[in-house]
């Protein structure tokens, strides 16, 4: 009887046996007990990397992530390349040099001609466009897209203004923007259509119709409704400035491209005057250019094994999976085992591949960052994805030699999904951050981060007016203010992490002594994000690490539409801020604009930062080539191994 | 007078209970194993309740993984909680879903073990070839999926029993989200009791006793209840002292993936999970609760094998 409640037992047991699968993995793979695992990839001259989670998928235009993105830097290379010791540095990638016209508005790229795709295609400037058009197109609805915006014309065809490409950029057409721009192209999100849009719209009556037509706008309506228009102008409401002629005029234009892609029509700022040669037209200066394409987003992606997988606008399709994916990085991926580990090795393609100092890398999936830890001091890895803050001091006794702390661009926030209940109260909002003890979360748990005082931390000469503090008193007082005295009236709140972390039980404490009742919801790393790019999340724990060294890394996402602002919150004021610090050239008043656009951003808080990054991690000295980057990106083909 | 006096107490009537409690007090480490068991509940259960033990969700961040103390007998967690407090607290979730999913679990069993030894036929087939295909199914996967889809329907469950009974919430939040997770596992691991009770009851139907009471004309529940289940009783409570650990180990288990009690409660499970986590900086989080969970284990285990020998039929003639 015994062997049989053992056998409920083991039955049990089994999942976290599987986890284990890949330290025995690892050990069965060192084939004897005296050399560990990273003694024999020192050997095979393979990087163990920790990597914290499994990644969605490979495509570099739909992911988000740091996890994903240290696998990406590795498959993929820019136009411009990071440089191993310096963040502010550039290298040439696939460009082997690049110059701009006085204003910094045209900047031409030239391409090293031997540049190929791991499958030995040459890439050209076409690959660039290509990579950016599917990037920019509404229908993939990638959320990096607006990192692109700055290009001429991006902005309009990425967020699918079709009246303004089809009319407005149109110099041959007979109306003039200036006249059409007042009419209802974006639609009236306060015009509540939900339930007509549903029905077959010729059985509307003409007041839903109508309704129906106001909410969504111009650039959004189908064929049926377009003809409708034409048929029935009246079904619209037309400016009186707008003639009747221009608007069956415009009305026909939007039909006859009802399903075209506008991509040729917006005359978007990217040529390819030859095969070696990109140019791109921006709408603005933008000094930083250069190091803004270092990011993954201007990555170029292979049209040839894309199309070969779906068409170009499908997401998530099995082009970047094992096996199929196609990069122009130092590396190419060679094993992609599920929960185990992602191999990548040389690229003999690869246009510097003389210099990779590596044979490979393997990126390590473990969530739990004291797993992570405990595989790095049995010799398991050669660098951990971070090292808990609570395992610091015993590290510094034990491994010094292995500790690394070292600056870090980035800030852990709370994100709030401000269409909910109680949280949509900027009031709200204001009382939960209040109510975090930033500083003692600082001193006993994210020890070695500075407690945010913006979302922005410290960048270069850009200061913003420090915006948070802790006042229980003050939160109480707001919560009441709003109309949740001791959080009544408040429904139950969810926290959701992609880790276990003791700060999220901290603040779940914190928020309790409001009188909030708080739950943890803990997702894997995928459904994390895609919990919260659908909204379908009541808070969120969240750190944003800068993509380049601008205080717009930390602000522009925070703009409507972003596919990284994920809080439903957005702001006029604000955007037009940014707008404005887009086109102002003097750096310091530049500085100026954007903190008080933070300045808003820390008004309505749709976002609580809680403390700025410090990076620390577990890293064995026989890496070299590898340097201290606040931005963390260590370019990897310059880095070897000696034991 | 000449008659060898007997003693009078072994005149005195001796049922098999009387018996096998006999026989379960000589066995020092069974009894050593209740004594223990009896000590852990009174504490678990009874000591909450003294306000000067330290609220278990309370943090002091400054005095954090502090060693053990006057204030706090067993030190306190990576967040200032009272260490002491929380195994206690937790202890009543770890021995609640024991006894309970081992209560519905022998329940379920018993009967359909009952019916099928004692019906047979079509009935015995009918049931046994149930309880093979619910054998096929991957229990831990059931288990994780009837725990989240039961999860919304348990917080409005709360939300009802507060209103319904005024109670606070927090009292009873640990064990109302525990529910799913007592229904799942109880629906799923009678499986082998009712296998050994099935077994046992075809035995028993066969004995002389048995076929005494069908002659004296008694109906078949009155046979079943009176007479054969009784006489299985020994394997089934036996079976029942090994099912609380191993039931136990399985919320340890489930909190491991996340599945069990959610934070702030605890259970040993989900103290030892975390205490894993933080050996390297603090191994008090996992050696203290680790030896409750393990003396606790332990004591079931040497109750289990007493009163096996102590209810063995054949020992019952010595």
């Amino acid at each position: 009887m015994a062997e049989r409640a053992a056998g409920l037992g083991s039955r049990a047991l089994n999942l976290p046996r599987l986890t284990l699968f890949p330290l025995l993995a690892l050990t069965a793979l060192c084939g004897c007990k005296r050399e560990s695992a990273v003694e024999h990839a020192n050997r095979e001259g393979i990087m163990l990397v920790g990597n914290s989670a499994e990644p969605r998928a490979l495509d570099l235009q739909l992911v988000t992530g740091v996890p994903e993105n240290k696998i990406i830097s590795a498959l993929f290379e820019g136009l411009i390349a990071n440089h191993p010791s310096d963040d502010e540095a550039l290298e040439p990638g696939v460009a082997t040099r690049w110059e701009h016209n006085e204003d910094m508005t045209e900047w031409i790229f030239h391409l090293r001609p031997d540049a190929k795709w791991s499958d030995g295609v040459p890439l050209t400037a076409e690959d660039f466009i290509f990579s950016y058009h599917r990037m920019l197109s509404p229908g993939l609805a990638a959320a990096y897209a607006p990192m692109l915006h700055s290009i001429r014309n991006a902005e309009a065809y990425n967020r699918d203004q079709r009246g303004y490409i089809l009319c407005g950029l149109d110099e041959d057409f007979p109306v003039a923007w200036k006249t059409l721009q007042h009419a209802n192209f974006s639609g009236d999100p306060s015009i509540d259509a939900g339930d007509f849009a549903n029905r077959d719209f010729n059985q509307l009556s003409a007041d839903e119709k109508k309704r129906l037509l106001a909410s969504r706008g111009l650039d959004r309506l189908n064929a049926v409704q377009l003809q409708a228009i034409l048929d029935e102008p009246a079904l619209f409401d037309w400016p009186d400035d707008i003639p009747g002629d221009a608007r069956s005029l415009v009305v026909q234009r939007l039909l006859d491209h009802i399903d075209a892609d506008l991509f040729e029509f917006a005359n978007i700022g990217l040529r390819a005057p030859d095969r070696h040669t990109l140019v791109v037209t921006l709408r603005e200066p933008v000094p930083y250019l250069p190091s803004m394409v270092r990011h993954s987003t201007w990555y170029p992606v292979p049209r040839h094994v894309i199309l070969k997988f779906g068409k170009m606008t499908d997401r998530f399709t099995e082009w970047s999976m094992n096996g199929n994916l196609v990069g122009n990085g130092p590396f190419m991926l060679k094993e992609w085992r599920y929960n185990h580990y992602i191999e990548v090795r040389r690229n003999p393609h690869y246009w510097d591949a003389a210099n990779v100092g590596l044979n490979g890398i393997r990126f390590y999936p473990i969530e739990n960052p004291y797993t992570e830890a405990r595989s790095f001091l049995a010799g398991q890895l050669h660098s951990t994805y971070n090292l808990p803050a609570e395992l610091l001091s015993k590290v510094r006794a034990s491994h010094p030699q292995y500790l690394r702390t070292e600056p870090y661009v980035g800030t852990v926030f709370l994100r709030f999904n401000t269409t909910r209940k109680g949280l949509d109260d900027p009031r709200v909002r204001r009382a939960l951050s209040l109510a975090i003890h930033r500083a003692e979360l600082c001193q006993y748990i994210y020890e070695g981060f500075t407690p945010a005082t913006t979302m922005t931390p410290k960048l270069g000469d850009y200061r913003a007016p420090d915006a948070l503090d802790h006042d229980l008193a003050k939160a109480r007082q707001l919560l009441a203010e709003a109309g949740f005295p001791d959080g009544k009236g408040l429904p139950s709140y969810a926290i959701l992490t992609s880790r276990p972390h003791p700060a999220v039980d901290a603040l779940q404490q914190t928020f309790r002594k409001l009188g909030i009742r708080v739950t943890i919801e803990q997702k894997d790393w995928g459904s994390y994000i895609a919990a919260q790019q659908s909204l379908n999340f009541d808070m969120a724990m969240a750190g944003w690490i800068g993509d380049y060294l601008d205080p717009t890394t930390f602000l522009d996402m925070w703009t409507r539409d972003n596919g990284n602002n994920n809080t439903g919150w957005y702001s006029v004021k604000y955007e037009a801020l940014l707008r404005q610090a887009a086109q102002q050239a003097d750096p310091s008043s530049r500085n100026a604009i954007l903190a008080q656009a933070e300045g808003i951003l820390m008004d309505e808080l749709p976002i609580a930062p809680i403390a700025w990054f410090s990076r620390l991690y577990l890293h064995r000295p026989e890496v070299r080539g590898w340097h201290p980057l606040v931005l963390d990106n260590h370019p990897w083909k310059t880095i070897t191994l000696q034991p | 007078m000449g008659k060898p006096s007997i003693n009078p107490d072994a005149e005195a009537g001796h049922s098999l209970w009387s018996d096998a409690w006999t026989r379960l007090r000589r066995n020092r480490a069974a009894m050593c194993g209740l004594a223990f068991l009896g000590f852990i509940i009174l504490l678990c259960f009874i000591v909450p309740f003294f306000p000067a033990l330290p609220d278990p969700a309370a943090q002091s961040l400054p005095n954090k993984n502090s060693g053990p103390s006057l204030s706090h007998w067993m030190g306190t967690d990576h967040l200032g909680r009272d260490l002491f407090s929380r195994i206690l607290h937790g202890g009543r979730i770890s021995i609640l879903v024991g006894l309970i999913t081992t209560t519905v679990s022998l329940t379920i069993g018993v009967a359909v073990g009952a019916m099928a030894g004692y019906l047979g036929g079509k009935v015995d087939a009918f049931l046994m070839r149930t309880v093979d295909v619910l054998y096929s199914l991957p229990f831990l996967i059931i288990v994780i999926l009837f725990s989240a889809l039961a999860k919304g329907y348990t917080n409005d469950f709360t939300d009802w029993l507060v209103d319904l009974t005024g109670l606070n919430r927090d009292a009873i939040a640990p064990f109302t989200s525990l529910i799913p997770l007592f229904v799942a596992i109880g629906a799923l691991s009678w499986l082998n009791i009712s296998r050994i009770v099935r077994a046992s009851v075809q035995d028993l139907a066969g004995r002389e006793f048995v076929e005494a009471a069908k002659s004296l004309g008694l109906s078949q529940q009155r046979i079943l209840l009176r007479h054969i289940i009784p006489n299985a009783i020994g394997p089934i409570v036996v079976y029942a002292t090994l099912t609380i650990p191993s039931v136990m180990l399985f919320e340890a288990t489930l909190s491991f993936l996340g599945m069990g009690v959610q934070p702030p409660y605890s259970s040993w499970g989900i103290l030892i999970k975390d205490g894993a986590d933080r050996m390297l900086s603090n191994p008090l989080l996992l050696i203290f609760p680790s030896i409750f969970f393990i003396l606790t284990l332990l004591s079931l285990n040497f109750l289990g094998d007493g009163l096996r020998d102590a209810l063995d039929p054949k020992s019952a003639k010595d």
